[in-house]
């Protein structure tokens, strides 16, 4: 069960996640500059500590090497003095990496003693000696520590005074340049950051555009099946493809499954319209038989009378009738389809009804809900189609009574519908009434509702019953087009 | 016609030679006593019976120093360096004699004074690896050498509750050291340290 009502639009979806990566992206950046802040607080802090340390050290040894016997340092010129404190840094330092350190003398403003545990020190450069001067002033018993920061360079400086009023010791370390971790670790950090954050928003984009595109395509290939079976989805690359060739398989099957029904309802209809043929024929057959008997009697008695001649070619004329209708059942006339639009096709069948609907006094009126509503068709069989509909509704339909012909647009499809005020069709007969030779007219041929429906058919759309409300309502359905201009 | 300031100059200068030759002749003195003092005590080292390796060596060291001694007579700063120098061999081989000597009653605090010093001599002999590069001498490694071993000698002392001992042989090594350093002033050309403006 989901603890949270996933969003049903698919784009909301990608949005909803495009919004959390860009999120995770702007956490991760401030994380990340929390922990350089915390580590260049880190290291600050280590630096004063080794800083304060070394000083404890060196006024330790200072003190020391002051009391030690022989000659006195103060005693010594300033080089000499000079050269034996750095022994005695070198020696402290040791223990300390990366630090200087040395002796502050306020009297002459002068460094003493400078080294750092190799030996090797470098000179200070002017804004580091004024920091440890700085440092130095402050300094008491215990060592003050003061940081200079000069771009992305930090420099620590720790002093604290000799005993005696003497000077100052001092240690100093840097944390620049090249040998900083924190600005290295930054660059390092933040180019990471900007390299990744750069291509989760390019795969973002780019999985908006795939995803869009691809459900997109989809999208238009299932309308456009909606309307024409007959198409299929265009190839499509990766797993939207996979979609599209399970689309097209499926219509495959399901074409396939519909043409072996066909066939299926054919040879069931076949058997019927054998047995239709059968009765049909062998009534005018009969007739003619009869009439023919008659005849020969009359020719005998030399008493021939044309009536019976003309009944016997009536019933050879309703035989060829049959034979056509049969023949238009069987194979129709191949369509010649081209886009039109169906209110022109609507008004001629309804024309061609007129004389008939208007013996019996029956108004046909046209509704249309929607203009300019165009299909690929052959007009001759729709409007085939309409006389069918259009008679079985006058034959319907009580003396004065209203047909009404609507059209209008559903789901993609041009729905033609034609309503009667008659009776209706019983419940028992209605599974029936698409059946070749099915008719409850003793005039009619039963071959008029059947042949309508191969032609909805034919074209890609249907025709069906309506069972909802008073009399009978037929609707054909057929795919929808763009109006031509 | 001269003035009267020259007449005053030119009467009083050869008082005033007279003084400054003095000085001279005094300080010329002074370096004379030191060198014959120096001498004594190296005499009086060396006619001890039985002396041992670092003092065979710091005698010999401190012999060389005093020849050099007479070619420094002229700068007092060297000369005062290089006397001092081997004053501080001469003392401590005279420290490593009375570490030869009976511990005598034990102190109070003895053990305590003597692990402050030996924690002195310890920091000063790490010191000596330093002044043995700047002090030019060619067998400076011995130097650090004997003041090592005399330290490890002080150090075992400790550890055996020879306390004197310990402190005598400490201040031996720190006194080698002492050595090495003021010869490394004695050949000072480092520049002078930096000023700040």
């Amino acid at each position: 069960m989901s603890l949270w009502p996933a969003p049903q639009s698919f784009r909301a979806q990608i949005t909803i996640v495009c919004l959390a990566s860009l999120a995770v992206i702007a956490l991760a950046a401030i994380l990340i500059r929390d922990v350089i802040s915390r580590t260049e607080s880190r290291l600050l802090a280590e630096a004063r500590g080794q800083c304060a340390g070394a000083c404890r050290e060196l006024v330790r040894q200072h003190r020391e090497r002051t009391a030690w016997g022989g000659d006195a340092l103060s005693s010594q010129p300033l080089q000499a003095q000079d050269l034996s404190l750095r022994g005695l840094t070198v020696t402290v330092l040791r223990s300390y990496e990366g630090l200087e350190g040395g002796f502050y003398r306020p009297e002459a403003r002068a460094l003493i003693g400078h080294a750092d545990g190799t030996g090797a020190a470098r000179a200070p450069a002017a804004r580091e000696l004024e920091l440890i001067a700085s440092a130095a002033r402050q300094a008491g018993a215990s060592p003050v520590a003061v940081v200079g920061a000069w771009d992305r360079d930090l420099v620590v400086v720790a002093a604290a005074a000799l005993e005696g009023g003497s000077g100052a010791a001092w240690a100093l370390k840097r944390l620049s340049g090249a040998r900083d971790p924190v600005g290295r670790r930054r660059q390092l950090w933040y180019g990471a950051l900007a390299l990744s954050a750069m291509l989760g928003v390019g795969a973002l984009v780019s999985l908006w555009f795939a995803l869009r595109s691809g459900v997109a395509q989809i999208n238009a290939g299932l309308r456009r099946l909606e309307e024409d079976f007959g198409h299929r989805l265009p190839p499509i690359a990766g797993e939207f493809g996979e979609i599209s060739r399970a689309i097209n398989r499926m219509a495959d099957r399901r074409t396939a499954l519909e043409a072996e029904l066909r066939r299926q309802d054919r040879l069931a209809a076949l058997g019927k319209l054998v047995a239709g043929v059968a009765h049909e024929v062998r009534n005018p057959l009969n007739s003619v038989r009869l009439t023919l008997e008659l005849l020969e009697r009359r020719l005998r008695k030399g008493a021939v009378r044309g009536e019976e001649v003309g009944a016997a070619m009536r019933e050879i004329d309703r035989l060829d009738g049959i034979l056509a209708r049969l023949l238009a059942f069987g194979r129709p006339a191949p369509a010649e389809r081209r886009l039109q639009e169906i209110s022109p096709l609507v008004r001629q069948a309804v024309g061609m009804v007129q004389e008939p609907a208007g013996r019996k006094g029956v108004r046909i009126g046209v509704e249309s809900e929607q203009e300019g509503l165009a299909a690929e068709v052959d007009g001759a069989q729709i409007v085939q189609v309409l006389i069918n509909l259009l008679l079985n509704a006058i034959e319907a339909s009580p003396p004065g009574g209203l047909i009404r012909v609507r059209q209008s647009l559903e789901s993609g499809r041009i729905a033609l519908s034609v309503t009667d005020q008659g009776p209706g069709i019983p419940e028992a007969v209605r599974p029936h009434i698409f059946e070749a030779f099915f008719t409850t007219r003793p005039e009619g041929s039963g071959l008029g509702l059947a042949v309508s429906r191969e032609i909805a058919a034919a074209h890609g759309g249907s025709l069906e019953f309506d069972p909802g409300g008073p009399g009978a309502t037929f609707r054909l359905l057929l795919p929808a087009r763009r109006s031509t201009p | 016609m001269l003035g009267r300031r020259q007449a005053l100059a030119i009467a009083l200068a050869p008082a005033a030679w007279a003084v400054l030759a003095k000085e001279r002749r005094s300080e010329a003195d002074k370096r004379q006593e030191k060198m014959q003092e120096l001498r004594r005590k190296l005499a009086r080292r060396t006619a001890l019976p039985s002396p041992g390796e670092e003092q065979q060596f710091l005698h010999a060291r401190a012999a060389a120093l005093l020849d050099r001694l007479k070619t420094s007579e002229q700068d007092r700063y060297v000369f005062d360096r290089l006397s001092r120098a081997a004053d501080d061999l001469l003392e401590a081989s005279e420290e490593i004699e009375e570490s030869r000597q009976g511990e005598g009653p034990l102190e109070a605090g003895a053990r305590q004074e003597a692990a402050r010093q030996l924690q002195r001599d310890y920091f000063r002999v790490q010191q000596a690896d330093y002044f043995a590069g700047l002090c030019g001498e060619p067998d400076a490694a011995s130097y650090v050498k004997h003041s090592r071993a005399l330290y490890q000698q002080g150090r075992s002392a400790y550890d055996a509750g020879q306390y004197r001992r310990a402190r005598k042989l400490g201040e031996a090594a720190a006194l080698i050291v002492s050595a090495l350093e003021r010869l490394a002033q004695a050949r000072l050309s480092a520049p002078e340290p930096p000023r700040l403006k």
